[in-house]
C-alpha cells in the first residue's frame, strides 16, 4: 500500500494560519492503515490545530471528515454540502488524493498534511518498509521476489556495486545490500542462473510522463474512435 | 597505441597511480605532480568527484595533463553523476582530449560526499557505462546513432575483494568482462592473499592489485605487500593515497618502483 | 475580579485498579486535593490519543491517566497500549507549544490508595506551578468532557 507521513505540525499549522473554516479530510483507505490520515488521526489533528489556534488567538474552525478514498471521484462528492462555508481544506490523503481533491473542488485551496513516503508493507505494528519505486517494469521474477531498483540506492540491476561490505549496504551499514538478499535466495533455491544475462540499459521512457492506464475492458468505451 | 595499453601488453608488472582533480581551478599543482610521476609510472588514473566530492571535472583535468604532463591518463567515469546522455558526451570530449583508457565504476553513493543533497543518477550501472563505451568504440551510441570518428578505448573496471557476497560480486566482474572491460583494478587489497583466486577468474583481462596506505606509519607493510604482488607476478598494482597525493613519489621510491 | 486558580484535573482511572483504589482512599478517609475529576474506564487500553487532546480542548489543567501495574492488567496489555499512548500524546501537547508535563500515565494497584493519593497531590501540584490551561475555558467544560468521555 501507499504510506506516508504526517508533515511537522508547525509546516500545517502555518500553512492552514490563513484560514478560517478548514475542513481537514482523512482517507479511509491506505493512509488510514498506516495511521497517517484515517479518521482517528484526522480527529487527532484536528484537536491538535484547535488547540494551537486557542492558543496563538487565532479564530479558526477545524471541521474533520473522513471519505472512504480520495482516489475515487465518488467518495469526493459526499464532501461537496459540508465543504460551503469552508475556506480551505486539510487533506491527510497521499499525493494522489490530495491532487484529485483539489480537482474536484478547484476553487477551494487545498492543503497537504502528509508527505508520501513509498510503497511499503507493514512489517511489524506501526512499522512500514518500502518495497516498490512503481518503475512499471518489475523485474521481480528474475531476483527472486527482492527489488534491486526499490532497494539499492544506486539501482543497480546488473549486480550489488563494490561498495556492499559483509552484506551491508554503503550507504548505511545497518541497511542489507539487496543483492546480498537476492544472492541468496536464488542460491538457495537453485535459481542463480535468473541473473546471468546482462541487463541492458532500462527504458526510462516509459516512466518519464504521467501514466495513463486503461484496463483492457474498457479499451473501446475510451478510445479515441468511438 | 597509447602507452598504459602498451605497457600492459609488454610489461610485466605495470605500475598505475591515482590523481584527484583539485576542487578549484588551478590546475598547476596536479600537472606539477603528474609531471614527477610520468617517468615512473605507466598511467595515472584520474578520479571523477572521488568519495562523491564535488571537483574540477576530470576530463579537463586529463586533457591539461595529457598535453603538459607527458603522462598517459586512465579516466574514471562514474554512472552517478551522469545519464547516458552526458556520459556519452564526457567519453568523446575524453576521446577528442586524446584519453584512450577509461575506468568506468558506479561511483560512491551521494550521501558519503560533500553534497548528500544532490540527486543521484544511475541511469546505467557500471556493465551499461562499459557496454556504452565500447558501443561508440565500434561507432555507435546507445539508441543506434551513428558515431563520427569513433574512439578506440580501452576499457577498465573495478572489483572489491572484500565485498560478499563473492558469488555475486563476481558475477557482476564476469559482466563486466563480457561487455568490454580489458583491465580491472582492485579496491585496496589488505594482503596479498586474494590476488591469485581472482586472477584465475579474469582471464584475458590485466588485473591491477590497489594498494593504498590508511596512514602514512604503515608506509613499510604497503611497501612489503607491493613488493609481495610483484614476486607473485600479479600484472601490476595501482597506488592510491587519497588525502595525500603529494606523497606518491616518496611511497613509489619506499615500493622499489 | 482575580478568582484564585484551582487546577482542573481530568482523571481517566481503570476500573479494575485504580479507581478501586481511589473509592478505597475515600473509606479510609485520605485526605487529598479535591481538584480531580474521574472518569471510569474498563481498561486504560480504552484510552485513545483523541480523548487525551479532547479534554484539554475543553480546557483541562491536567489529565491523569492511571492504570494497573505493569503485568497486572486485567486484559494482558491495555496498560501498556495506554502507556504508549500517553508517551505519544505527549509528544502531539509538546509540537503544539502545551506543556507536556500536564499529562502524566500512573501504575496504581487497587488496594493502594495512599499511591492514589499522592499521585493525585503531585499533578495538583504541578498543575499549579504550569498554570491555567491557556485555553482558557469555562470550568463547566471540564465537567461535561467527563459526561462525554464516559458515554
Amino acid at each position: 500500500m501507499i504510506v506516508a507521513k504526517r508533515k511537522p505540525f508547525d509546516e500545517i499549522a502555518s500553512a492552514a494560519a490563513p484560514y478560517h473554516r478548514i475542513m481537514v479530510v482523512g482517507c479511509g483507505t491506505c493512509v488510514a492503515v498506516c495511521l497517517t490520515g484515517g479518521e482517528k488521526e484526522t480527529g487527532i489533528l484536528a484537536a491538535q490545530l484547535d488547540i494551537a489556534a486557542q492558543m496563538a488567538g487565532r479564530d479558526q474552525i477545524f471541521e474533520t471528515a473522513c471519505v472512504e478514498r480520495q482516489c475515487d471521484r465518488e467518495f469526493l462528492d459526499e464532501l461537496a454540502e459540508r465543504s460551503e462555508g469552508c475556506d480551505a481544506m486539510l487533506s491527510l490523503a497521499c499525493g494522489a488524493g490530495i491532487q484529485f481533491l483539489a480537482e474536484r473542488y478547484p476553487r477551494m485551496p487545498v492543503l497537504a498534511g502528509v508527505d508520501t513516503t513509498m510503497i511499503g508493507v507493514n512489517s511489524a505494528v506501526g512499522v512500514w518498509d518500502e518495497k516498490c519505486r512503481a518503475c512499471r517494469s518489475c523485474v521481480l521474477t528474475m531476483t527472486g521476489g527482492y527489488c534491486p531498483l526499490a532497494l539499492c540506492p544506486k539501482g543497480q540491476i546488473n549486480g550489488p556495486c563494490g561498495g556492499a561490505r559483509q552484506g551491508k549496504c554503503e550507504t548505511d551499514p545497518e541497511r542489507d545490500c539487496v543483492w546480498s538478499l537476492i544472492w541468496s535466495r536464488l542460491e538457495g533455491s537453485g535459481r542463480l542462473e535468473n541473473l546471468s544475462a546482462i541487463q541492458e540499459p532500462r527504458d526510462h521512457s516509459i516512466a518519464n510522463l504521467p501514466l495513463r492506464q486503461v484496463h483492457p475492458a474498457y479499451q473501446r468505451r475510451y478510445s479515441a474512435h468511438e | 597505441m597509447n602507452r598504459f595499453s602498451q605497457a600492459l601488453k609488454e610489461k610485466d608488472f605495470v605500475v598505475t597511480v591515482e590523481l584527484e582533480p583539485p576542487k578549484g581551478t588551478d590546475l598547476e599543482p596536479l600537472v606539477k605532480l603528474a609531471s614527477d610521476l610520468a617517468k615512473r609510472v605507466d598511467a595515472v588514473v584520474l578520479a571523477d568527484n572521488p568519495r562523491a566530492e564535488a571537483r574540477l571535472d576530470p576530463v579537463m583535468a586529463a586533457h591539461k595533463l595529457l598535453r603538459h604532463a607527458e603522462v598517459d591518463v586512465i579516466l574514471t567515469l562514474t554512472c552517478r553523476d551522469r545519464n547516458r546522455l552526458a556520459l556519452t558526451g564526457q567519453m568523446l570530449a575524453a576521446a577528442a582530449a586524446g584519453v584512450e583508457s577509461l575506468l568506468l565504476v558506479s561511483g560512491d553513493f551521494v550521501n558519503l560526499g560533500d553534497h548528500p543533497q544532490a540527486k543521484p543518477v544511475y541511469d546505467l550501472d557500471s556493465v551499461q557505462a562499459l557496454q556504452l563505451a565500447a558501443k561508440l568504440s565500434q561507432g555507435q551510441d546507445l539508441a543506434g546513432g551513428e558515431i563520427s570518428d569513433p574512439p578506440a578505448f580501452l576499457l577498465g573496471a573495478a572489483f572489491s575483494t572484500q565485498a560478499e557476497p563473492r558469488g555475486a560480486h563476481l558475477m557482476k566482474l564476469k559482466k563486466k568482462l563480457r561487455a568490454g572491460a580489458g583491465f580491472i583494478i582492485t579496491l585496496p587489497l589488505p594482503e596479498a592473499a586474494p590476488y591469485a583466486p581472482l586472477r584465475a577468474e579474469t582471464g584475458e583481462a590485466k588485473l591491477i592489485a590497489g594498494v593504498t596506505l590508511a596512514d602514512p606509519a604503515e608506509r613499510e607493510r604497503a611497501a612489503a605487500l607491493v613488493k609481495e604482488l610483484q614476486a607473485a607476478k600479479a600484472d601490476g598494482v595501482h597506488l592510491a593515497l587519497p588525502a595525500a597525493q603529494a606523497e606518491l613519489p616518496a611511497f613509489l621510491n619506499a615500493c622499489g618502483l | 475580579m482575580n478568582r484564585k486558580y484551582e487546577p482542573k484535573i481530568v482523571a481517566l482511572l481503570c476500573t479494575y485498579c485504580t479507581y478501586t483504589a481511589a473509592d478505597m482512599a475515600g473509606s479510609m478517609r485520605l485526605q487529598y486535593p479535591s481538584n480531580v475529576r474521574v472518569v471510569k474506564l474498563l481498561c486504560t487500553g480504552k484510552v485513545d490519543v483523541v480523548y487525551l487532546l479532547g479534554a484539554f480542548r475543553a480546557g483541562a489543567d491536567a489529565v491523569m491517566v492511571s492504570g494497573c501495574e505493569i503485568g497486572d492488567c486485567h486484559f494482558l496489555e491495555g496498560n501498556l497500549r495506554a502507556k504508549e499512548r500517553v508517551e505519544h500524546a505527549k509528544t502531539l501537547l509538546d509540537e503544539l507549544g502545551l506543556d507536556a508535563r500536564r499529562l502524566e500515565m500512573f501504575h496504581i494497584g487497587a488496594s493502594d490508595a495512599p499511591k492514589w493519593a499522592a499521585a493525585v497531590e503531585q499533578m495538583t501540584r504541578r498543575a499549579l506551578e504550569l498554570g491555567p490551561n491557556p485555553l482558557g475555558q469555562a470550568s463547566a467544560a471540564v465537567e461535561r468532557t467527563g459526561e462525554e468521555l464516559t458515554r
